[in-house]
């Protein structure tokens, strides 16, 4: 396996500005000291709740915005270097070094991501030209190739988005994505605002895609089944800190966390085995001005201890496998714990 | 099982600028009493328009064209029945929020932002069931551990009391509640209604209810506000509540909270019959005990909710579950092809048919008739007729 990215104590604070002279009076603690190492080609997906630092993540990832502290070192395959710090990179050096549009992003809302005033052709190729030179015919050219790699044809060049559907919107936004052949796009929530046999249709657009460009994928939802439909590896996100990190397969088999039980026993399933012993959480995700000292999900775990209010878990491997990590200080004991107390799941 | 509500070919039109939106196209079904109905659908397909033909509160350019809505509150005689369609404006007011209760999916919107908690659920209290408590506080007054001492009721307010219970309506009471001495006379109702909102926060699991009362909404994260306003839904003890899209703006943990307290409130008998619309299959296989699918301005199909998820038969209801990503789910998910198509221009016939892999020439021509599989399981489909 080969790194594309690492994120190395990477914090975002959104200062709060009160008082007459609009000082910095605290901060909202978005994304508080992430480590995460990512791998060429895979799709690694983050969940959790809303407010959680997700899209702050995937922001600070394509430098929406400034990382408040941390590093996001990035190893381009062209470039062969130890690994470029982009948090402290201009962005003309980055254009010097062939790393400008190497990095992408697909907002959730479809209908806001696209210039209403704008017709589709110049939406997609925008991109391209901000990325050098290229002549109107091949740009022409690379357009309607766009259109057809996600399905839809060179009759739609000359329109605008509010002729399209939620879905159709969807794609448009990812053949920009991909406009620039990117290693890496952040894909945040790219389907949650759809209609289910819809969102199956850019799910399945989006594997497709993957493979046939060898793509990086950050696949942000709140939506623990379709993250396992599209990722090989989950990141479970709790109040701006990564909580549990395991494959796929690993993580739905063996949760480690109680927030990840709880995440999956708050799934409605139509499918009538799995409608018993669940854990129902108690409370609200508080606040990220003044997050819980300690483990964060004490406010509203059922196992909390005195410890827990105190010490902050470290993000430490279960049964010593480096895969599957887990912030708990009672995480040997967790499958028990739930199997006491909620039946067997 | 009587029913509690049965709706027959509702029909309801948008008139807007781009031409009419043809939202429902002769909708029936029927709710029982003491259970769960689930209304299903993607976003568009005419779950709201249903329910708010239902309580006649469509949007302007919108225009109820057709059908009966029979309306039996009485679970033990069904034949006590009337059509909602064919009553005045000031019957269906009483009826809103008094034997039918809604809650949205925006609780902001439901809630007063200048008045406490307490205040707005005492209000619902206070409107709905003042007899009740004028009842009790006569009573009370001689009981010596008066849980009320508040409320004075003395030689000068206890013949108002009696007034009020006996004869509100009477031209003595409202000329005397013009009295400044007696204006104020149903501050101690008001002040028994907030107590009682206390009660009934601290059962729909809402921590430190006597603090809550007396903060505003703002002050209470989403999940909270919509217990409030499931709070305030349940005040006036309605016989049908109605919940669209109620959990669908939470966060999954908080969303398995309220779904496990409706079913509570259901199973303790203080929620009778529950009309819940949701695009989420998973909350309706969860919650309900029927379910009716529909899908462009059209029902589907209707069975009880097993009957539905485990053995569906309409195209759609096939599809639509095979499109949901599941825990078991291993390899494609199924995908329909195509996009929900706009009510202006409906598809001819069948308005699934330009999506359908089973489609025939007589779908396209005329809209299949309905149906019944077995029992109470029922389908708009010419694959079964
Ligand atoms: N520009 C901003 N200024 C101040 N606070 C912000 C800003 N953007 C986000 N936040 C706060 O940072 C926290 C994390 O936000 P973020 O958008 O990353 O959440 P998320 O996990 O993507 O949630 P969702 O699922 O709702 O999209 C939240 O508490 C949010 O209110
Ligand atoms: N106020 C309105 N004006 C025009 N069309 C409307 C209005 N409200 C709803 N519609 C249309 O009616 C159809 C059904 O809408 P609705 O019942 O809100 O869907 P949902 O099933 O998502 O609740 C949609 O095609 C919608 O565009
Ligand atoms: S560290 Fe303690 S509070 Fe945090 S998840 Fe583990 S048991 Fe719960
Ligand atoms: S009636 Fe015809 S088009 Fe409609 S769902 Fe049945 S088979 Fe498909
Ligand atoms: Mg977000
Ligand atoms: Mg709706």
């Amino acid at each position: 396996m080969e790194k594309i990215l690492e994120l190395k104590k990477l914090k975002k604070h959104y200062p709060i500005l009160g008082g007459v002279l609009r000082r910095q009076v605290n901060s909202v603690k978005a994304l508080d000291g992430i480590d995460l190492t990512i791998n060429r080609g895979e799709c690694i997906g983050i969940v959790g709740e809303s407010g959680c630092g997700k899209t702050t993540t995937g922001k600070a990832i394509i430098k929406l915005h400034k990382a408040t502290s941390g590093k996001i070192i990035y190893y381009p395959k062209a470039v062969s270097s130890p690994g470029i710090d982009i948090t402290r990179l201009s962005s003309s050096k980055q254009r010097k070094i062939g790393l400008t549009g190497k990095m992408q992003m697909v907002f959730q809302d479809p209908t806001t991501s696209l210039n209403p005033r704008m017709l589709i052709k110049n939406i997609i190729a925008e991109p391209l030209r901000t990325q050098g030179r290229i002549s109107s015919r091949q740009l022409h050219e690379k357009v309607i190739n766009l259109l057809n790699l996600v399905g839809l044809t060179k009759d739609h060049l000359l329109r605008y988005p509010h002729e399209f559907s939620g879905g159709q919107r969807q794609r448009i936004a990812v053949a920009r994505a991909i406009a620039t052949n990117p290693e890496i796009i952040v894909l945040d929530e790219p389907t949650s605002a759809l209609d289910v046999s819809v969102q199956a249709q850019i799910l399945n657009l989006l594997k497709k895609l993957k493979n046939e460009f060898n793509l990086t994928y950050i696949f942000i939802t709140h939506h623990l089944l379709v993250v396992k439909y599209i990722s090989t590896r989950i990141v479970v996100m709790y109040l701006g800190k990564i909580v549990e990190i395991a494959n796929t397969e690993a993580l739905f088999a063996n949760p480690a966390h109680p927030y990840t039980f709880a995440l999956f026993s708050g799934i409605p399933s139509t499918d009538a085995k799995d409608i018993s012993n669940r854990i129902v959480l108690t409370g609200d995700v508080p606040s990220p001005i003044n997050p819980p000292q300690g483990c964060r999900f004490h406010t509203r775990c059922p196992f909390a201890m005195d410890i827990c209010k105190k010490n902050l878990p470290d993000l430490a491997p279960v049964n010593n496998n480096s895969q599957h990590r887990v912030a708990c200080h009672r995480s040997r004991e967790v499958p028990d714990l739930i199997q006491a107390t909620f039946g067997n799941t | 099982m009587t029913k509690i509500l049965k709706i027959k070919d509702l029909v309801t039109n948008f008139y807007t600028y781009e031409g009419v939106v043809k939202a429902l196209n002769k909708v029936s079904f029927h709710v029982n009493h003491g259970a769960t109905f689930g209304l299903v659908g993607e976003s568009g397909c005419g779950k709201s328009v249903t329910v708010r033909s239902l309580m006649q509160i469509v949007q302007s350019p919108g225009v109820i064209e057709g059908g009966q809505i029979h309306f039996s509150p009485d679970p033990e005689n069904e034949s006590i029945s009337i059509d909602l369609l064919k009553q005045s404006e000031s019957f269906m007011q009483d009826l809103r929020g008094n034997q039918i209760s809604m809650i949205f999916q925006e609780p902001n919107a439901a809630l007063n932002p200048i008045m406490t908690i307490g205040e707005q659920i005492g209000e619902s209290y206070y409107f709905h069931r003042k007899r009740q408590i004028i009842e009790k506080i006569l009573k009370l007054d001689t009981d010596p551990n008066n849980p009320f001492p508040e409320i004075k009721v003395n030689r000068l307010t206890k013949p108002l009391y009696h007034i009020a219970l006996n004869h509100p309506d009477s031209f003595l009471f409202k000329l005397l509640k013009k009295i400044p001495v007696l204006k104020k006379w149903d501050n101690g109702i008001l002040r028994t209604a907030v107590e009682k909102s206390v009660e009934l926060l601290a059962t729909l699991g809402i921590p430190n209810p006597e603090k809550i009362v007396h903060q505003y909404p703002h002050n209470l994260s989403g999940g909270m506000k919509q217990r409030v306003v499931i709070a305030i839904a349940l005040a006036s003890e309605p016989v049908l509540l109605i919940a669209d899209e109620a959990t669908s703006n939470l966060d999954v943990t908080v969303q398995a909270q309220i779904l496990d307290l409706l079913n509570e409130l259901k199973k303790d008998k203080i929620i009778s019959s529950i009309l819940l619309i949701t695009h989420d299959l998973g909350v309706v296989a969860e919650t309900c005990d029927r379910v009716g699918v529909m899908y462009a301005g059209n029902l589907c199909e209707v069975g009880n909710v097993r009957q539905i998820f485990d053995n569906p038969k309409h195209p759609y209801t096939k599809a639509l579950l095979a499109s949901v990503p599941k825990v078991k789910q291993t390899g494609e998910l199924n995908s329909i092809a195509g996009n929900v198509p706009n009510l202006v221009n409906p598809p001819s016939g069948c308005r699934f048919h330009p999506r359908c892999d089973h489609v025939m020439e007589k779908c396209k021509q005329a809209f299949p008739p309905t149906s019944q599989i077995d029992g109470d399981h029922h389908v708009a489909c010419y694959l079964y007729n």
